[in-house]
């Protein structure tokens, strides 16, 4: 479900991978602060970095409770940042009711961590320019997001 | 903080302190880069050779003011142990020949009030965070931007008590304001005003920064057969334990207050903040130094004993401050305690304006750090492997200073991908004659070069090239040795001296006859590809 393909001749370029680990709410974050600092150090502007900040956690957090473990992709070009969260877990059985605020499958311990409000996924599709998310059951998740500098 | 560069040693103990990343050894000695420099003082605790100086005003300085002021960190009660009360620490103060010393546990309690004053009137403003640590500004002002906004604008004590003693007392003594000399007798160097500062906010109040280590002696002699004849002291143990770890959290009574210490741990809740978390936070108190001030690098007491002392002072004096609210709200109206400029950010470089040209550098930096050894061990002088890479393509070192690259030898972007050749494949692909150490055939080969003159070889070959030359002799052998040359190739049908051959043989370094010249030679193997 793309809303809005990467421009002409301006294709983001790999740069880096990094690793999720499954249930480590300790280290929890840790990716989406390294991508952040990574923006930063390459001069994109503050309103990239917050809404790539809030992406990358939320996705971050994401793979580390419903989807067992994963990494995240970022590619770059001057006019576009684009994170690519991948996992091989249980995969979103539906997703219209998941893309849904407020539907969560958190469990009581994760909601006592201050988890499991569902706005994660609305708030990336709402913090990005492109938005594009490919899973189903068994499949694992592949979530793209663009963003691109205003 | 600045190094001597007489005493530096050049070793990597505050390289590798710097939790900035702000140090870098060059030709043997350290050196600090002011813009990323936050003043913790992490290298003067680390340096065992006491090249690491704090910037702090030398006593004499004291002596020469005509109307010297006392405005001492309530840390300093900490520092001589359960029976020296905070009251006789003042009075030994003054015994030093202050005119006046201020009881900072005082102004910190109002300092307490004024904070959550401004809490209360600024229900969004989540977290405010405690502008007492300079360090902490630093940092924020430099990598947390976003956060300075979060700053509360309320000025520090010691900024307050040096405004007081300006704007009122020295009116009411009848000094002249030239004459006076506020003296901020401080556990670090933090607070002394650096060119690089986000905000100034000790200017024209704070004319000084005496180091606990600078006045301890004397403070100890003065306190020695003291007589309690008057009382300075106001404060209760709210004040007095106001800058240790915890001690503000404590003081402002909001919802919701947090403290941190320690540069490692500042940073990380700053980056929380920062995305958005910890969203029921009211306050912050955040110490680069740990357990606070108590902690600070020029303290001269234990900071778990200085600990213990200032818990037994709370618990005799009593954690209830007895600052009048409504005078504070006075104070607050006439603006007393408000900032006279605000907090700016401390720009941080990036690779390249350019973000296309960043990307690039970048690149080149991951793909140089995946190439260095990653024992992180200083030794080229930049604090880590990756800082290193970034050094290197920002042009500020060489590859070369990295022993590991030096003995792979040259740039590593010219070799990497390259198909990997080996001695044998030279000597088929060009008929060339083994004429001794054949063993080491099987030896990788990167490059060439071409020269007769030795020294010329020992400078600028690389390890790796086949040399191509006309000289015989055995010293030939034994630089291919030192420079881990591939293979010596003798050209225009040279054959080795028979002493050449037995070296060669004996080291393993192949020695090959070529009938071509260097020029044709050379033409050739750069077909190769080499
Ligand atoms: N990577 C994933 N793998 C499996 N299920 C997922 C994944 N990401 C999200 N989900 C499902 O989608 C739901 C909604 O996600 P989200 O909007 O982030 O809200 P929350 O994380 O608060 O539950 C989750 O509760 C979960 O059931
Ligand atoms: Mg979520």
């Amino acid at each position: 479900m793309s809303q809005e393909p990467p421009r002409d001749g301006d294709e983001p370029e790999f740069l880096r991978a990094f690793a999720i680990q499954a249930g480590d709410f300790a280290g929890a974050g840790n990716v989406s602060i390294a991508v952040k600092n990574l923006l930063k150090e390459l001069g994109f502007p503050p309103e990239v970095l917050r809404r790539a900040a809030i992406a990358a956690f939320e996705a971050e957090m994401n793979v580390v409770m419903y989807g067992g473990g994963g990494q995240m992709e970022v590619y770059l070009s001057p006019r576009a940042v684009r994170l690519v969260i991948s996992d091989q877990g249980p995969g979103i059985p539906d997703l219209d009711l998941a893309m849904q605020e407020g539907w969560s499958t958190a469990t009581p311990e994760m909601r006592e961590m201050g988890f499991g409000a569902g706005m994660g996924l609305p708030n990336i599709k709402r913090n990005s320019d492109a938005f594009c998310i490919d899973t189903g059951p068994g499949r694992g998740t592949r979530l793209q997001v663009d963003i691109f500098p205003r | 903080m600045w190094i001597d560069p007489q005493a530096c040693q050049g070793c990597v103990l505050c390289l590798k302190a710097c939790s900035a990343k702000a140090i870098r050894v060059r030709e043997g000695v350290a050196h600090i880069l002011p813009h990323l420099c936050v003043n913790c003082g992490d290298c003067f605790r680390a340096c065992p050779h006491m090249a690491v100086r704090c910037r702090t005003t030398p006593l004499e300085v004291v002596r020469r003011c005509q109307h010297p002021v006392a405005a001492p960190s309530p840390t300093l009660f900490s520092q001589f142990g359960y029976r020296a009360t905070p009251n006789q620490i003042l009075l030994a103060l003054e015994r030093l020949g202050f005119q006046q010393v201020m009881d900072m546990g005082w102004l910190c309690e109002m300092n307490s009030a004024a904070m959550e004053e401004y809490l209360l009137a600024h229900p969004e403003l989540r977290p405010g965070i405690s502008p007492s640590c300079p360090a902490v500004i630093r940092l924020i002002a430099g990598r947390f931007p976003s956060l300075l906004k979060n700053i509360i604008p309320v000025l520090p004590p010691r900024v307050f008590a040096g405004k007081v003693v300006k704007e009122r007392l020295a009116q009411r003594q009848g000094w002249d304001l030239a004459e006076v000399g506020v003296f901020h007798i401080a556990p670090c160097a933090a607070k002394m005003v650096g060119p690089h500062d986000p905000v100034v906010l000790d200017h024209p109040y704070v004319d000084g920064v005496i180091s606990f280590r600078d006045i301890y002696g004397p403070l100890l002699q003065a306190l020695h057969g003291l007589e309690e004849d008057h009382t300075l002291q106001k404060c209760s143990g709210a004040g007095i334990a106001w800058a240790m770890s915890g001690g503000q959290a404590a003081a402002v009574d909001v919802e919701h207050t947090l403290d941190v210490a320690g540069f490692a741990e500042v940073v990380h809740i700053l980056e929380m903040l920062e995305a958005g978390r910890l969203r029921d936070l009211r306050f912050l108190e955040a110490h680069i130094c740990p357990d606070g001030c108590l902690g600070g690098p020029l303290v001269v007491e234990n900071h778990f004993r200085a600990r213990s002392v200032t818990l037994r002072q709370m618990r005799r004096f009593g954690a209830m401050s007895r600052v009048n609210r409504a005078k504070i709200k006075g104070m607050i109206s006439e603006h007393l305690f408000d900032w006279e400029r605000p907090a700016l950010p401390r720009p941080q470089p990036v690779l390249h304006h350019d973000t296309g040209q960043a990307i690039a550098k970048m690149k080149a930096i991951q793909a140089l750090t995946t190439l260095l050894p990653g024992i992180e061990c200083g030794v080229c002088g930049s604090p880590d492997c990756q800082t290193f890479a970034g050094d290197v393509i920002m042009g500020r070192a060489q590859e070369a200073q990295c022993p590991f690259m030096e003995k792979r030898g040259g740039p590593s972007g010219e070799s990497a991908g390259r198909v990997a050749v080996k001695v044998k494949d030279v000597v088929e692909a060009l008929g060339l004659t083994v004429t001794a150490g054949a063993a080491g055939l099987e030896r990788p080969v990167d490059g060439g070069y071409i020269s007769d003159l030795l020294s010329d070889v020992m400078a600028n070959a690389r390890p790796g090239a086949l040399w191509l030359t006309i000289q015989t002799h055995q010293n030939v052998v034994a630089v291919a040795v030192l420079k881990e040359l591939a293979a010596v190739i003798l050209v225009g049908g040279r054959q080795p001296a028979e002493e050449t051959a037995a070296k060669a043989e004996q080291e393993g370094i192949p020695v090959l006859v070529s009938q071509a010249g260097a020029f044709e030679l050379a033409g050739k193997l750069h077909e190769m590809g080499l």
